[in-house]
Order: C-alpha cells, then structure tokens, then sequence
C-alpha cells in the first residue's frame, strides 16, 4: 500500500521535515476526515479528531516501524482517538443504550409489506441528514467498520489489521452493521415520511 | 436456514466476500425469497447512500494541521520514551491495573444475597490524589498510538483524563458529572429480590469472607466458567465459578490508582489491600456483546431468541485479544512480546446481574476490578464478567 513517494515522505517527516509531513496530510487527510465524520457524526468534532490524529502521527513518527502499514496505523489511530473521543464526551453510552434497547427486538427483521415503501423513504431530500442520523444511532463499532469499508473501501485485511480483529470478524461484524443501519434508516425514513414536522422538533429537542 | 442468517451472506455478497458454496447458497435463496431481494436492495442503497456522502474536507483543514505541527518543534525523543514507557509499563502493570472508581455504580449498598460488604469496603477504597497523575502509564499511552510508540507530550490532549482523575473526597457519584442518571434502587428492576429472568443461573452466590479468601476460591455461585482461550466445548449447565486464589505473599508495591482515560469505564476499584498479584476482574456487558462479540468466548446465556443466534468466536488470537481488550477498556497492559504471549490470562463467566454485583461487592479488595457497563442498569440481563490473571510478574 506504501507507494514510494509515500515512502520518501515518511522517512524525511520522521527526520523533522514537516513538508513531507504536509504531502502526508495532504494525501490521507480526506479518507482520515471522513472516517473521523462518520464516527462522531459531525463536522467540527470530524475536522478536531482528524487533526489531533496528524498531530498524534507526527509526534509519533520517530516509533514508526516501517515494517507495517502506515495506513493502517493511520486508520487505528484515527480510530481510537474518536472513540476515546465519544468516550470522553459520554455520547457512547447514549448511542449504546439506543442500540442495546432495539437489539431486543430483532424480530423485526420481517419488515412488513404494507410498510410506506422503504425505497422512497431512502431516497428521500432528507436523505443526507438521515443517514447522518442513523449512523449517530449505531453503536461506535459499527459506524467504525461500516466507515472503513464502505467509505475508505478499505479490504477485508485491512480492516481486521486496523481493528485488530479477524477477517471473519470483520465479515460478521460488517453484516450486523449494515443490518443496523438499514434498520435505522428505514425507522428514521418511516417517520420522517409520517411526521416530517415532528422529526424537526425532535431534533431540535436533542440537542447537543 | 431462516432468512436473517442469510444476512452475513447478504452483506459479504455486496463486498464480494462470499466463499463459492456461499454465493450459491445465496443465490439459491434469493430466487425464491422477495424479502430478502428487498433486503438485499435496502443494503446496497444504503452502502450507496454512504460512498455518496463522502465529504470534504474543510478547506483549513491542512493549514490548520501545518500550524499546530509547525508549532511543535520535532524532538529526537519518541524512542527513548517507548523503552522507558515500555519498562514503567511493565511495572505499572505489574504493580496494579486500576482504574478510576466512578459514577454510579450502585455498589454501596446494593441489595445482594451475600454479606453487605459494602459500606466498610468502600470506605477503602482509595483516594486519588495527584500523584497518580504522574504515573507511568498516561493515558495518552493508552491510545492506540503507543504501539508505535506515538507518544503524546502535549498536555493538553490530556485533558479528558484530568478530568476524570481526581476522586479525592467527593462522594463518586459527584465526581462524574458524565454520570447523569445516579443511582436509584426503585428504577432497578434488579433490586428487587425478584426472580432472577434466567432459569439455568441462579444468582445463588456464595462468598467467602474475603478475609479467608488468600487460599480458597472467593467466589462461589452457580455460573457456567469457560477457559476463554482454549476450552471450546458448551459450558456445562452446573458448573460452579471459582475466581483464582489470591497470591499469599501479596506485599507492597503501593498500590496506586491510575486513572481511567475514559469516563465511560464505570467502576473500579482498589483497596489498599488490594494484593500486588491481584487477578483483575472485569465486568463486561452484555450491550457490548453485540459489538465486542468475538471478545467473549462464552456463548452468550440467554432464553430469546435472537440473543442466541449469537455466536462467539473461540481462539482468539493472542494479539486480537490483546488489542480488543485494550482498546475496549483502557487497561495499563504491558506491550505484547514478540512471540505474542499474553500477560495475561482470561477467563470469563455469562451470569446474572445479581450474581455479577455480588461477586463484585465480595472481590473487593480482593481484586482489582475494571468494570464497563451502561449507565441504564435496566439493560443488565446478563453480564459477561472476565477475570484477567497476570502472568507477569512485578519488576523490583
């Protein structure tokens, strides 16, 4: 995955050289950022937790092995530094919790026919603001994988290598994931459908 | 097979990641089953929606970075402060892994079967003071970074677990503010004396006194134990817990406190007579379950349905382990060898709620213990409660 410019820069940013560093910046800061989005589920927390991990990078740089991927452990440590983020912030017990309560109620798999047609409902305006709703609602893990590989298009390798966990792991992990997030966006689709009004009130009511 | 166990299948299939016999199988049933050709569509506009959705950075965004680095004068450092971080690592760990003992764990007092052990254990528990502030092991090097040896002087990203650290003479529960719902018996349905929801455990806990617990098992009750590494049979129905003696000789290293970086880590808790060779137990929950799965090796214990389609992972790689452990509860571990010997050993027991507070208010003292579990206690059914022996042994 380390291409040779990439190679190059690396070794001068370790020497202290903070233009090679910028190359890096330049070069990782989109998928990093996106990834950092998706996990805690806004911008400004996304652009905060993309810089501590450059800065996180650049202070550890001397202790990079080059003996493995610097993606990956670019990824793990953006990773890490929002989930310690979401910890930090307690948002995760909040999300958990949601998550823990509907996973009672698996069986709702059977999503009924008469159901106001889910597609639509996907393909709603709203859609972008759902999604970013829904994603908020999964569990850290989740958003974390699904984010990896749907958003980054990361391989399987590469994300059991980023999250330390297996290849089966992640494929099993994946499914729930996605399988969660339909879930939500089919749930947050159905009602903004119903009572778009609502929906705007609730969210309002939430707050930060 | 039911149509939701088709749902790996589904989600490998949109990554390509279908075995041949997989795909087949797959195919076969999406040919006869509309919901889940629906499903399957769902899935797909869901990825869609998400590739779709990839955002821009904020144009500052690299400047903003350049700067803070630029402002960071590049020292030849970070490689001494690994082995030495390594080193004090190794002896942290050897010495006690703690955590900050917070929020609302409802442990004073809460109704078990057992002794009420509570009051006069809590009272032990030890007061954080500054000085733990400056231990070895920051909480900085609990991020991931440290494996690579990113290691962060700047003080002010440490500010989350400043926060978290000082105890000193508050009540716990005022300590963290993050603790928003305090603990309140009557909105426990485990507070009552109430049967317990699952037939095959119950919370039948018989503790010994701690005091007599350095050679005998200190917990007793009626749970099903599973080696988490190697033992891969279904756990036995009756199968009795017994949490490892204690190291007699347990003598001083001062037993510190080391905060926890997150305020999530609910509970923890070490005596002053916490022995130096203490196995940490660890309580686990069962939300997590869903996310930590391949974390826990026992077969999650549960009568509905859709819980038990979950299906752990046995043999866990050492470093898979090693990692999940780590990076789902900030543990002062030391670093993994290279031959990928754990420190430690794992084991872990699926049990009640009840039986979980009640093993946790008697290994008090006993045990260095790590807990993690939502703040909604409601949500406890069952606990996954993992009991981490070191191996290795106190750097003198």
């Amino acid at each position: 995955m380390i291409g040779t410019d990439e190679k190059k820069w690396l070794k001068k940013a370790t020497a202290g050289n903070a233009e090679a560093f910028e190359q890096l910046v330049l070069q990782y800061q989109k998928p990093l950022y996106n990834l950092c989005l998706r996990m805690t589920g806004n911008p400004e927390d996304a652009a905060d937790m993309t810089q501590e991990t450059f800065l996180k990078v650049w202070r550890g740089l001397d202790g990079f092995r080059f003996d493995s991927s610097f993606s990956t452990w670019l990824y793990r440590l953006a990773s890490n530094t929002c989930l310690d983020h979401l910890r930090s912030v307690k948002r995760r017990p909040q999300v958990s919790l949601t998550v823990a309560d509907t996973e009672g109620e698996e069986q709702v798999l059977d999503i009924p026919d008469e159901a106001p047609t889910p597609e639509t409902a996907l393909l709603a305006n709203e859609e972008r603001e759902q999604l970013a709703d829904a994603m908020r609602q999964l569990l850290p893990e989740h958003r974390q994988i699904l984010t990896l590989r749907i958003v980054n298009d990361l391989s399987y390798t590469d994300i059991a290598e980023i999250l330390g966990i297996r290849e089966g792991t992640v494929k099993s992990r994946l499914a729930r994931a996605r399988e969660q997030l339909r879930k939500k966006l089919l749930q947050t689709g159905n009602k903004a459908e119903s009572n778009s009004s609502n929906r705007q009130k609730r969210k309002g009511g939430r707050g930060k | 097979m039911k149509c939701n166990e088709y749902i790996p299948l589904l989600s490998a299939h949109i990554d390509g990641a279908n075995s041949e016999i997989e795909e087949r199988r797959l195919q076969q049933h999406l040919r006869s089953c509309k919901r889940c050709r629906e499903l399957l569509a769902q899935m797909e506009q869901t990825d869609a929606a998400l590739v779709e959705n990839i955002a821009e950075p904020p144009e500052d965004l690299t400047a903003r970075i350049m700067d803070q680095v630029r402002a960071e004068p590049k020292k030849k450092r970070a490689m001494t402060r690994v082995y030495g971080s390594i080193c004090a690592a190794a002896l942290a760990t050897a010495a006690l892994l703690a955590f900050v003992f917070s929020g609302n764990l409802p442990m004073p007092g809460f109704p078990n079967d057992g002794d009420p052990v509570s009051a006069s254990d809590n009272s032990k528990m030890q007061d954080l003071s500054e000085d733990s502030l400056a231990s070895p092991m920051s909480a900085e090097e609990n991020q991931s970074g440290n494996y690579y040896g990113a290691v962060s002087e700047d003080p002010s990203s440490t500010d989350s677990y400043i926060e978290s650290a000082p105890l000193s003479d508050k009540s716990y529960s005022e300590t963290y503010p993050v603790s928003s719902e305090p603990y309140t018996e009557p909105m426990l349905p485990y507070a009552e004396p109430t049967e317990p929801n699952v037939p095959d455990t119950e919370p039948n806990v018989t503790v010994s006194d701690p005091g007599t617990a350095d050679t005998e098992p200190a917990v007793s009750s009626g749970l099903q134990p599973k080696d988490a590494i190697s033992d891969e049979t279904e756990p036995q129905e009756s199968a009795v817990i017994s949490l490892p003696p204690l190291s007699p000789d347990s003598t001083g290293i001062p037993v510190g406190t080391y905060p926890a970086p997150s305020n999530t880590r609910k509970p923890s808790a070490v005596t002053d007579n916490t022995p130096v060779n203490a196995p940490l137990l660890v309580i686990w929950d069962a939300a997590e379950l869903t996310a930590l799965e391949e974390f826990v090796p026992v077969p999650f214990q549960s009568n509905s349905a859709e819980e038990s389609n979950f299906t752990p992972c046995q043999n866990v790689p050492a470093d898979t382990l090693y990692d999940r452990l780590l990076s789902a509860m900030p543990l002062n571990l030391p670093p993994l060898n290279n031959s990928m010997t754990l420190p430690f050993e794992i084991k872990s027991y699926s049990v009640p709620y009840e039986t979980m507070m009640a093993l946790f208010e008697e290994c008090i003292g006993t045990y260095e213990i790590a807990a993690y579990y939502p703040a909604a206690l409601e949500d406890f059914e069952h606990c996954t409660i993992l009991v981490v022996e070191r191996t290795v042994e106190p750097i003198e």
